[in-house]
């Protein structure tokens, strides 16, 4: 009787059926009676098989002598056809014509040919290495059809078959005995199975008797538990140091590099050389590039220190973000009205903005691969932002360093944002960029009526081919426009931003972003007439109403701004007075408070700064950024490509610093004498110690056998036989 | 050759050059150095219990003796006196220029001036184009077509077997035949050991090889050294360059042989040979307009000698 499965619980491999097949009687090794019994149910169980289709069987044995007992238990059991007699026999005659007449009648080349005429075989290590591979062509061309075999037979050779049967589950792996290791286990199954001649491979496990009976946990570990990882072995050893330091041929950084530790490193070297060259190339063309004028003649020593300080703030503010956003204070603040420094991801820049409403999330999230903006953007970014941002329906992540994690988004809301804008040249691209891309999202059926029900699999399918040839396709270009009459009657349409414009003298952007960008929130608010005018104008932005609203909360921002920096005197200040987050939002944790403290004091730093007040610094700004973040991005090729980056480097120099201290190198780490005294020692952990041991004079006054005794205690048990020489 | 030119005999004043150096560092009268022994005079073992006698060494009615001439060494409790002049001795992953004395079976014979033979086994040679391979029986026959008996090679000390006798290798493509050069021969003590022993002076267009062993190459810098850092493999663009490459000019000959000149300068006054001490006399000698035959003249032998003096007492002051 036996118990069937489906499916191996994994999964892995739906056409794998296993069967535990447990004929109940005494166990093999039961007395004299056992191997009568194990034969019987070989016998049994080689006929079933047989009836079933199920051969070519490969019976795993865990050794040699089991093996060669069952083909022996098999005698009585003629499984060949005549023909296939003859061709085994030809063939077996052919390979051994190259043995000397005596070797051919070795009594295990005749054992192994009776067995073979008959479709038995084994294959173990004792075998032969003739009759081995014998034995695996006539398996393979399907002459044999028992063959009984060890572990190796897994492993070395490539030769499926249809049935394999496992004799034992338990192993002696040198140590003691012990359940097949899940990735032994796959690799013998996996043999089952031919391509192309089987459609179903069969693994069986076999209980010789209730002895045998494996418990559910052993089985389940063994048939689902995942393979033994592949890690590196290569362990530093001071041995090894100085033997590597000793020859010159060979440097320690060489052989660091090649150990399978660095094997992802160092594949991808290539690129990481290929990509240096491109970043050295943009470097060059950024410090070519002639230094812009802007309005109050910032230069470019200025620009520096102040880009570096709004990169600092970026860090700062990316650590506050999960803080804030989660802040219900913090949310209730921004309410129309509310004026707020909003950290602009385009150019880089903190400008003040007012909030004008809650904007309705992006229907269906883009890839942010489909964001970049091409020539701003060096392209080389496009690895390290692809990760920043999945979110940011209108954000251009590319260029925003700090951009949150998508994962806060969940909680996070979307404001509309009128945004005292500084213009820059990659307004427009940015505009033009997002027009496109919510054109692609209205789809081919166009019309605009909303997004709403646009999200069907057809108009997603079409948008990822659209960020595929991002820029390139012209969807709905014709309908997509300004459409936006139709949408009288349900929710206001979103508004179509970024849009950048100049009203009453002043530049502006109206933008819809989520509130981890507003990097402060100001302490005024402004009034704000005919702010519906504006949610509800739907793209309508010359509208003389619309014109009329924005033109007013502008002139209200500015005028707030005015004062603030009237309020600082003119020495410098001019930032917008801002809530304390500490205080009003009652934010009191210990990371956020120093970081909080931090990100005032730099405000105040960098508001002190002229190009701050520049009107026409968004250029110069670029240019430095650009640059500096080449640089550092060059500067981190640089070290991944270098040896400094090796993972044992740093280990690598402390042990040589311990043998320089030890007087086994010297300065210019050439190995000293001592040091080929250490060299000659084999051992595996205990080389130093035995070194100091002989120049210390600890074994002159002991006779021999006290050296030994007192010397065994640094040799390992496995090298027992083979260092002893030294 | 000029009449001016002409070779100078000078008769041999033994010791001369010694009274240089005394003369020079002054050391005619220091008190005798502890640290330096001839055969019989005791060491010193004052303070160290049970020391470990080590080579140059013998305990004479419970004394400890030198007996050799040299500099006392200690590591540790272990004594022993290091030679001034000595056969070499063969230690593993020694850089050394030979010379190949003969052809026996699977291996060339290679001479090291040295106390052990050497043999370099065919399966420890790098086959051109680096290909690795079983060497066979046509290998064997075609043994002369890498090294023949008289060529010089450099190669590396694989190891140092039990009898004493010596195993080299020369698997990378900067070990190998040497043409075109010269070769001057120092006493192996002279020769520092270091991590580099094969140095490119790309700015003189020359090449050294320190060998351990004491036989020193100096030789113009061939384009195929320089392919063979790029990858190339050395014997092909050797055949080529031999057969192709414009023959050095004779500034770049002229560099050599003051190169070749300088190791005899510091040969003669027996200082220790190595990079910087050979580049400090070649500069020594640039720097007085020292002709080239005039380099072992003892009046450059006196500047070598004061120069090192110099350098030896700021040494000593830092």
């Amino acid at each position: 009787g036996g118990f069937h499965r489906g499916g191996p619980p994994s999964g892995a491999d739906a056409a794998r059926r296993q069967i535990a097949s447990s004929n109940r009687s005494s166990g093999p090794n039961s007395g004299p009676g056992g191997f009568r019994s194990e034969r019987q149910q070989l016998l049994e169980l080689v006929g079933v098989l047989g009836k079933k289709a199920m051969l070519p069987v490969a019976v795993f044995c865990f050794s040699k002598k089991r093996c060669d007992s069952c083909a022996d238990a098999l005698s009585s059991l003629d499984l060949s056809t005549g023909s296939e007699k003859a061709a085994v026999h030809a063939f077996v005659d052919r390979c051994l014509a190259r043995l000397k007449e005596g070797d051919r009648k070795l009594p295990q080349i005749l054992r192994l040919r009776d067995l073979m005429r008959r479709g038995i075989a084994v294959h173990h290590a004792g075998l032969l290495p003739i009759m081995k591979e014998v034995v695996e062509m006539l398996f393979c061309q399907g002459y044999i059809k028992v063959l009984f075999c060890t572990e190796t037979f897994a492993m070395g050779v490539n030769a499926p078959t249809r049935t394999v049967v496992f004799h034992a589950l338990r192993k002696h792996d040198g140590k003691n005995f012990r359940y097949l290791l899940p990735g032994e286990y796959t690799q013998m199954a996996g043999r089952a199975g031919r391509r192309g001649l089987d459609a179903v491979g069969h693994v069986l496990l076999v209980c010789w008797g209730d002895r045998d009976l494996y418990g559910e946990s052993e089985l389940r570990t063994m048939l689902t538990g995942s393979g033994v990882k592949l890690e590196s072995q290569f362990r530093l050893t001071y041995g090894m140091i100085l033997n590597l330091l000793r020859v010159e041929d060979l440097k320690v950084e060489d052989m660091l590099k090649r150990s399978f530790a660095e094997f992802h490193a160092q594949r991808a070297a290539p690129a990481g050389a290929a990509e240096l060259a491109a970043l050295e190339g943009e470097l060059a063309a950024a410090a070519a590039a002639p230094w812009p004028a802007t309005a109050l003649g910032s230069s470019r020593e200025e620009v520096e220190e102040y880009v570096a300080l709004c990169e600092e703030l970026e860090i700062i503010d990316a650590q506050l973000q999960d803080a804030l956003i989660t802040n219900k204070s913090f949310q209730q603040a921004l309410v129309p009205g509310r004026l707020v420094l909003y950290g602009n991801p385009v150019n880089g820049l903190t400008e003040p903005a007012v909030v004008l409403g809650d904007a309705p999330a992006p229907p269906s999230p883009l890839p942010s691969a489909s964001l970049t903006l091409n020539t701003a953007k060096p392209a080389s970014f496009a690895v390290g932002t692809a990760t920043t941002s999945s979110t940011g329906g209108t954000t251009v992540s590319g260029l925003s360093g700090t951009t949150a994690t998508s994962s806060a988004a969940s909680s996070d809301r979307r404001l509309y944002l009128l945004v005292l804008h500084r213009p820059g040249s990659m307004d427009e691209q940015h505009e033009r960029q997002a027009e496109q891309e919510r054109r692609a999202r209205e789809g081919p059926g166009g019309g605009g009526r909303g997004f709403g029900g646009m999200t069907s699999l057809q108009s997603r399918k079409q948008q990822e081919l659209d960020d595929m040839f991002s820029g390139m396709v012209k969807l709905g270009g014709a309908k997509g426009g300004g459409g936006g009459g139709g949408s009288g009657g349900g929710p206001p349409r979103p508004l179509p931003v970024p849009h950048y414009g100049c009203e009453a003298g002043i530049h502006f952007c109206v933008v819809a972003d989520w509130t981890r960008s507003i990097v402060g929130v100001c302490r005024a608010r402004i009034r704000l007439d005919g702010v519906d005018e504006i949610l509800s104008c739907g793209g309508n932005w010359t509208t003389n109403a619309v014109r009329r609203a924005l033109a007013a909360a502008l002139r209200g921002i500015a005028r707030t701004v005015d004062e603030a920096a009237a309020a600082a005197g003119s020495g410098g200040g001019g930032e917008l007075p801002q809530l304390d987050p500490r205080v009003d939002f009652k934010i009191a944790d210990v990371a956020s408070v120093p970081a909080l403290q931090a990100r005032a004091t730099l405000q105040s730093r960098r508001a002190a700064l002229r190009p701050h007040r520049d009107p026409g610094l968004v250029e110069a700004f670029q240019l430095v950024r650009t640059r500096r973040r080449l640089e550092r991005r060059s500067a981190e090729l640089r070290h991944q490509l270098s040896d400094a980056s090796l993972q044992q480097l740093p280990e690598f120099e402390q042990r040589v610093g311990v043998l320089q201290q030890l007087g086994y190198l010297a300065e210019d780490r050439s190995v000293t004498l001592k040091g080929r005294v250490c060299c000659e020692i084999q051992s595996t952990q205990d080389e130093l110690v035995a070194t100091e041991a002989v120049f210390s004079g600890l074994l002159g006054e002991l006779s021999p056998e006290e050296a030994v005794a007192l010397l065994s205690a640094l040799v390992f048990q496995v090298l027992r036989g083979v260092g002893g020489a030294d | 050759m000029s009449a001016a030119g002409a070779v100078r005999v000078r008769p041999h004043q033994p010791g001369a050059d010694i009274a240089l150096i005394e003369c020079g560092l002054g050391v005619h009268d220091a008190p005798l150095s502890t640290a330096f022994v001839c055969v019989g005079d005791e060491i010193s073992t004052e303070g160290e219990e049970g020391f470990l006698r080590g080579h140059g060494t013998q305990v004479v009615d419970g004394k400890l003796v030198a007996t050799v001439c040299g500099v006392v060494e200690r590591v540790n409790k272990l004594i022993y006196v290091k030679t001034l002049n000595s056969r070499y001795n063969a230690e593993q992953g020694d850089v050394i220029v030979g010379r190949v004395a003969e052809i026996s079976g699977k291996a060339w014979r290679v001479d090291l001036k040295s106390r052990q033979e050497s043999k370099l086994l065919l399966s420890a040679v790098h086959l051109p184009g680096g290909v690795q391979r079983r060497r066979n029986a046509e290998d064997e026959l075609n043994m002369r077509f890498f090294f023949r008996e008289g060529d010089l090679i450099s190669a590396e000390i694989q190891s140092v077997h039990g009898d004493g006798s010596v195993a080299l290798h020369t698997r990378s493509a900067k070990y190998g035949k040497l043409t075109h050069g010269q070769l001057v021969e120092v006493p192996p003590n002279l020769i520092k050991r270091q991590k580099q022993h094969f140095h490119t002076l790309e700015a003189l267009g020359v090449e050294l090889i320190i060998g351990c062993n004491g036989l020193v190459w100096v030789a113009p810098l061939r384009a195929d050294r320089v392919a063979a850092e790029i990858g190339m493999d050395a014997k092909e663009a050797a055949s080529e360059a031999t057969a192709t490459g414009p023959p050095p000019s004779k500034a770049q000959l002229e560099v050599v042989c003051r190169m070749a000149n300088a190791v005899r300068v510091l040969t003669r006054l027996y200082m220790p040979v190595y990079p910087a001490s050979i580049m400090a006399v070649y500069e020594a000698a640039m720097d007085d307009n020292v002709e080239l035959r005039d380099m072992l003249e003892p009046d450059f032998l006196a500047v070598v000698v004061k120069q090192e003096a110099q350098r030896r007492s700021s040494a000593m002051q830092e």
